[in-house]
C-alpha cells in the first residue's frame, strides 16, 4: 500500500511538471473564429464578400458553379437553349426533365444548399450586425444587402421547390422552410404565400437601407434590391408594382450598344449591367464556371462536344436586322458558311454545330473565367413592357419595348400590337434578349405554359424523347434532396 | 511507472497553380504565366498525457496489471478536453502450477482483461482529419475580386469529448504435443460516445456539425493455431490457420434512423446492414424491372399485382428493406510451408466466407440506357422478346434507365471469396555445392503474388473495404518474382 502512495506521490509530481498553460489551445490559419468576425463592420463586410463570392465558386461537382449552374440547370429545362451533343453528360439529365426529380441527385441537393448557404450566411450578418463597431451608414449597407440576398434566395427557392405561384392568392400549396436567424436544427416547410409574404417584407427593408453606392458591381445596392423586387412583383403578377421598380431599378444603367453585344458578355463593366459577379484570374474554377458550359471557346469536353445552341424556331422569329440575330450562327456546321470569328476563338478539335451560340465567350480556350450576368438593364425594359402590357397598359409597353427592341434592331419600329399578340411580342424578345441567361425555367412556370420543344433542333440522343411537358404538372416541382429529407423530420417531400 | 509525454503536430502546405506554359519541358511555377490559384495552410495537432502502469508477476504462475491514463486534445473546448481511461489485466498460467501434470500439453494460460482507449481522430465528411472541431469558424480563400472574404464553414461543438472504446477481452492460450501452439480469444469492445460529423438540415447552411452520437459494440471470436504438422529428417510441414468471426451493432444513436449510402443506420442493427430497394426481378411480358412497391394506386400504369405482391417499374415508389449485411460469417488466413531438402514451397490462402458485396460498379456497367458506354457482357442477357426469362432488364431509349439501374439489391452479390495471396518456391544450396563454387551462401526463388481469386463474379474486388461496397481503384497487382541470392 506504502508504494501505491509513493507511486502517487510521484504522479503528482509528474504533473506538476506539465506543459504550460494554451498548451493545448490551436486554431486555424487558413480560418477565423466567428467571435471575431462581427466585432467591427470592417470584419463584417467580409462576412459580406463571401457571399458575394459564394455564388461563383465550385461546389460538389465541376457542373455546380454557384448560381451560374442554377442558370445552365434553369435553362436547359427549358426549349430555348439547345444541347447538341451529350459530350460528358453535364446537364443531360436536367435537360431530360429526370435529374431534377431525383431525390439522391447530387444537383439537386447542390441546389438546395447553394441557396441555404446564402441564407445561413446573410442570417449571421443580420443577427449581429447591429452590435459590431463601426458607422451606422456601413450597418445599413451590410444589413441591406444581407436582407436583400436573404429575399432573392427564398425567392429562387420557391420557384423551384415549390408550387408555382398562383397569381391572384390563395396560395396555401408548400413552398420552402422560412430561415430568419441562425439555426442548427431545420424547420417544416411554409406556405407560397408565406415565402412571398417574408420575401417582399425583407426586400422592402433592404430597399429602405440601401442607396445607389457600391464598390463593385457583384454588390447589391438599391438598383439590384429594386431589380429583385421587380422580379418578385412579376411572379406574382403585381404588375404596377414591377412595372415601377423595374423602372427605377435601371434608373443610370444605359443599354448596351450594337458592338458591346459581341464582346462575350463576360464583362461586368459593361454599361447596362445591374449585377454580377467579377472573377478575377486567380479566382478561377476551371471546368466548375458558367463559361465552361455555355461559351462558345473554353476548352472543355462540355463544349468541344456539345456547343449551346438556340432552338431554331425561335431563331427564326428574330428579324435580319436584329444584331442580335448574329449571337447564333445557322450555318455553323458549314465551314464555308461559317462566321469566321467562331473558326478565330475555337480549335478545330470543337463540334461546330447549327444555331450554336456565340453570345458568351469565355477569357481563353485555357481559361474559363469570366464575369457572369445576373442582371441586366434590358431584363428591366421587359419587366416594365411586360408588366405594363399584362396590367393594361398597351401604349406605355410598346413603347418601353420600342426603346430597347431599336437599340438591338434599327429597323424596328414602334409595335401595332396590342393585347394578346402585344404580350407575345414582348415575350418572344425576353427570350430571345435573356437567352442562357437563367430565366426560360422561370417564366414558363409563373405563367403556368407548357414545356413545347416540337419540331426544333434538339436532339433525340440527348433529350431522349422530353418534347413537352404539360403546364402545371407535378414535374415543375424540383424533389427535396434526400440529404434534408434524413436530417430534418419535419420535411415534406413534393409529389412524385 | 508513471509518465508525461506529449505530442505535438505540425502539418503545413502550400499550394500554387499556374497555367500556360512559356517551354515545354520545364514544370517550374517561373516557366508559367497565369496563377489560377495560391493558397497555404498550417494545421497543429496536440496532445498532452499522463500515464502510469503498475506490472505484478506471483511466482510466475499469476500476473496482473493496470494502467491509467489522462489524455488532453487540442481537438475539444478546453473545459471538457481531458479524458481518464484505465485497463486492469489477470492472467493465470495453469501449467505452471503444481496439480498440473499433463505431460502433453506443454502450455495452458487464461487471461482476461478490460481496457480503455481514446479516440480524438475525428474526421471531417471527406474523410480528412478535422484538427478544430469544437470551433465556430469561418474560412477564409472566399476573397470577391480584390475584397477580402470569408464564408462560414463550421458551427460551434463546445460539448464534443473523446471517444472511449472499452474492451473486454478473455483468452486462452495452449501448446501441446511439443509442436503445436494456439489462441482461442473473445473480446467484447463497446464504444461509446462515437465522434461523428452528423449531417444537419442544409437549411442552417451548413452540411453537418460533429457530436458525440452514440454507442456501437464489437464482439467477436479470434481463433489461431500454428505447428509443425509432419516433421521427418528430410521433410516438414507447418502449417498455420487463423479464423474470425465478427458482429457489430448500434446500441444508442441520437435519432431513429439515418441512411448512410447503402446502408441505415437504426439501434440494434448494424453499421454493415444494407438498406436498398426491394429488387424482384424482370417482367417477363414486358422486359422492365419490378421493385415491390411502397404505395398502391390503381391509377398508376406503373404499379401490378403479381399473385399476393404489389409491384411497380418506377423505382421512386420502390419499397426499400434490409438487405443483408457486409460482415461474412468467418474469415481467416491459412498458411503452409513444405520442407524437404534443400527446396521450400510456401502457399498464403485468405479467405472470407458468408456476407454481402454491393457492386455499384457493375451496376455501372449494367445501364439499359442504350446510348452508349462500356457494359458488362452480361447484357447480353437482357430482355428482348416476350416471355424471356432473364434477370436483366431490356434496353429502350423510351424506358427511364434509372429505372433498373439506381441503388437496389439487385446489385448485391455473395461476398465469399478465396484469394491465393502467395506462393513461394526456393532453393538452398547444399554446404557441399557452395564449398565448390566458394560461396557463403546461395538460394534461388521464384514467387507469386496475388495469383487468383475465386468469387461470385469476375473481375469484382471483394475484399476492398469492409463496408462492401466497390469503387474505381486499383486491385492489388499479380506479381511474379524470379531471384537469386548470392552471398560471398
Amino acid at each position: 500500500m506504502k508504494k501505491i502512495v509513493n507511486k502517487i506521490a510521484i504522479l503528482a509530481l509528474v504533473m506538476s511538471f506539465g506543459c504550460a498553460d494554451g498548451y493545448l489551445d490551436t486554431a486555424p490559419t487558413d480560418a477565423v473564429s466567428e467571435s471575431a468576425v462581427f466585432t467591427t463592420t470592417q470584419n463584417a463586410f467580409s462576412a459580406l464578400n463571401g457571399i458575394h463570392r459564394s455564388l461563383f465558386i465550385r461546389y460538389d461537382s465541376q457542373g455546380q458553379p454557384g448560381e451560374g449552374g442554377v442558370m445552365i440547370m434553369r435553362e436547359v429545362l427549358g426549349e430555348d437553349v439547345v444541347m447538341t451533343g451529350i459530350a460528358n453528360r453535364w446537364f443531360v439529365g436536367t435537360t431530360q426533365w429526370v435529374t431534377h426529380r431525383d431525390e439522391n441527385a447530387g444537383d439537386v441537393r447542390f441546389v438546395w444548399r447553394f441557396y441555404y448557404k446564402v441564407i445561413g450566411n446573410a442570417n449571421l450578418l443580420i443577427a449581429n450586425i447591429d452590435n459590431a463597431a463601426g458607422p451606422q451608414a456601413e450597418k445599413d449597407e451590410i444589413k441591406g444587402q444581407a436582407l436583400a440576398y436573404r429575399a432573392w434566395a427564398h425567392f429562387n427557392l420557391s420557384q423551384i421547390f415549390g408550387e408555382r405561384y398562383k397569381m391572384g392568392g390563395g396560395n396555401s400549396q408548400l413552398g420552402v422552410p422560412i430561415v430568419l436567424e441562425p439555426i442548427t436544427e431545420g424547420g417544416a416547410r411554409n406556405t407560397v404565400e408565406e415565402v412571398y409574404t417574408q420575401v417582399n417584407i425583407d426586400i422592402d427593408a433592404a430597399i429602405a437601407l440601401l442607396d445607389d453606392g457600391r464598390n463593385a458591381k457583384s454588390h447589391i445596392n438599391i438598383n439590384v434590391a429594386k431589380g429583385i423586387k421587380a422580379r418578385i412583383a412579376l411572379a406574382q403578377g403585381n404588375w404596377p408594382t414591377a412595372a415601377s421598380l423595374a423602372k427605377e431599378a435601371r434608373t443610370g444603367f444605359e443599354l448596351m450598344s450594337a458592338s458591346q453585344l459581341y464582346d462575350g458578355f463576360n464583362d461586368v463593366a459593361n454599361p447596362e449591367w445591374i449585377w454580377g459577379s467579377q472573377q478575377i484570374d486567380d479566382q478561377g474554377t476551371f471546368f466548375a464556371s458558367y463559361f465552361a458550359y455555355m461559351s462558345l471557346n473554353f476548352s472543355s469536353t462540355n463544349i468541344r462536344g456539345n456547343p449551346k445552341a438556340i432552338n431554331r424556331l425561335l431563331y427564326d422569329k428574330i428579324t435580319t436586322t436584329d444584331s442580335r440575330k448574329k449571337l447564333w450562327d445557322p450555318n455553323a456546321a458549314t465551314a464555308a458558311l461559317r462566321d469566321p470569328f467562331i473558326d478565330q476563338v475555337t480549335l478545330s478539335n470543337f463540334a461546330k454545330r447549327n444555331f450554336m451560340n456565340r453570345k458568351f465567350v469565355a477569357q481563353a480556350n485555357a481559361s474559363s473565367v469570366g464575369d457572369v450576368p445576373y442582371m441586366r438593364a434590358a431584363e428591366m425594359y421587359l419587366i416594365e413592357a411586360e408588366a405594363s402590357a399584362r396590367g393594361g397598359n398597351g401604349t406605355q409597353a410598346a413603347q418601353i419595348l420600342f426603346t430597347l427592341a431599336s437599340k438591338r434592331d434599327v429597323a424596328y419600329t414602334l409595335t401595332s400590337n396590342t393585347g394578346d399578340a402585344l404580350i407575345e411580342e414582348i415575350m418572344t424578345q425576353r427570350r430571345i434578349e435573356l437567352w442562357g441567361e437563367g430565366f426560360r425555367f422561370y417564366d414558363l412556370k409563373r405563367l403556368n405554359l407548357p414545356l413545347d420543344r416540337a419540331g426544333s433542333n434538339h436532339v433525340e440522343a440527348v433529350i431522349l424523347g422530353k418534347i413537352s411537358e404539360p403546364a402545371g404538372s407535378i414535374n415543375w416541382q424540383w424533389q427535396i434532396p434526400i440529404a434534408e429529407l434524413n436530417a430534418n423530420d419535419l420535411m415534406v417531400q413534393n409529389p412524385s | 511507472m508513471v509518465g508525461h509525454e506529449n505530442y505535438d503536430f505540425t502539418r503545413t502546405r502550400q499550394f500554387i497553380s499556374k497555367q500556360d506554359q512559356i517551354l515545354a519541358g520545364n514544370i517550374e511555377p517561373d516557366n508559367f504565366v497565369t496563377i489560377n490559384s495560391a493558397s497555404g495552410r498550417t494545421d497543429k495537432d496536440k496532445i498532452e498525457s499522463y500515464f502510469s502502469r503498475l506490472n505484478y508477476v506471483y511466482d510466475d504462475k499469476y500476473s496482473f496489471s493496470t494502467s491509467i491514463r489522462t489524455d488532453g486534445s487540442s481537438r475539444f473546448f478546453e473545459d471538457v478536453r481531458w479524458g481518464t481511461f484505465w485497463s486492469v489485466g489477470a492472467a493465470w498460467n495453469i501449467d505452471k502450477e503444481n496439480f498440473f501434470n499433463f505431460d502433453f500439453i506443454d502450455m495452458l494460460k487464461i487471461r482476461a482483461s478490460y481496457g480503455q482507449v481514446g479516440n480524438n481522430a475525428i474526421q471531417n465528411s471527406g474523410g480528412g482529419q478535422s484538427y478544430y472541431p469544437y470551433q465556430a469558424l469561418y474560412d477564409l480563400g472566399f476573397n470577391n475580386a480584390s475584397e477580402p472574404g470569408i464564408l462560414q464553414s463550421s458551427l460551434a461543438a463546445k460539448e464534443l469529448l473523446w471517444e472511449s472504446n472499452n474492451t473486454y477481452d478473455f483468452g486462452l492460450d495452449f501448446a501441446f504435443g511439443k509442436r503445436f501452439s494456439g489462441t482461442v480469444e473473445y473480446f467484447y469492445r463497446e464504444s461509446q460516445n462515437l465522434l461523428f460529423d452528423v449531417p444537419l438540415s442544409l437549411t442552417t447552411g451548413l452540411n453537418s456539425r460533429f457530436q458525440n452520437i452514440g454507442t456501437m459494440s464489437n464482439n467477436g471470436i479470434e481463433f489461431s493455431i500454428q505447428g509443425e504438422v509432419i516433421r521427418t529428417n528430410d521433410f516438414t510441414w507447418t502449417s498455420s490457420l487463423n479464423i474470425s468471426t465478427f458482429n457489430n451493432e448500434f446500441k444508442k444513436l441520437p435519432f431513429d434512423e439515418q441512411i448512410n449510402g447503402t446502408k441505415k443506420f437504426v439501434v440494434g442493427r448494424s453499421i454493415y446492414d444494407f438498406w436498398l430497394r426491394d429488387w424482384i426481378g424482370v417482367d417477363p411480358e414486358t422486359g422492365e424491372g419490378l421493385y415491390r412497391a411502397e404505395e398502391y394506386d390503381a391509377d398508376d400504369a406503373a404499379t401490378k399485382i403479381v399473385g399476393t405482391d404489389t409491384l411497380t417499374t418506377n423505382f421512386q415508389n420502390a419499397r426499400f428493406h434490409f438487405a443483408g449485411q457486409s460482415i461474412p460469417d468467418f474469415f481467416g488466413g491459412w498458411t503452409n510451408s513444405f520442407s524437404y531438402k534443400g527446396f521450400t514451397l510456401g502457399t498464403l490462402i485468405s479467405f472470407s466466407i458468408g456476407g454481402d458485396f454491393y457492386d455499384g460498379i457493375y451496376a455501372g456497367l449494367m445501364s439499359s440506357d442504350p446510348s452508349g458506354g462500356a457494359l458488362h457482357t452480361d447484357i447480353l442477357n437482357r430482355w428482348q422478346n416476350l416471355g424471356d426469362i432473364t434477370d436483366v432488364p431490356r434496353m429502350n431509349t423510351n424506358l427511364n434507365a434509372n429505372n433498373t439501374n439506381v441503388g437496389s439489391d439487385r446489385w448485391l452479390t455473395d461476398g465469399s471469396w478465396l484469394n491465393l495471396r502467395s506462393i513461394n518456391l526456393s532453393y538452398n544450396f547444399s554446404r557441399e555445392m557452395l564449398q565448390k563454387m566458394k560461396l557463403r551462401g546461395a538460394s534461388v526463388y521464384l514467387a507469386g503474388e496475388n495469383l487468383g481469386w475465386l468469387s461470385s463474379r469476375k473481375g469484382m474486388f471483394v475484399s476492398e473495404s469492409f463496408q462492401g461496397t466497390s469503387s474505381n481503384t486499383f486491385t492489388p497487382a499479380r506479381t511474379f518474382t524470379l531471384g537469386l541470392n548470392v552471398n560471398f
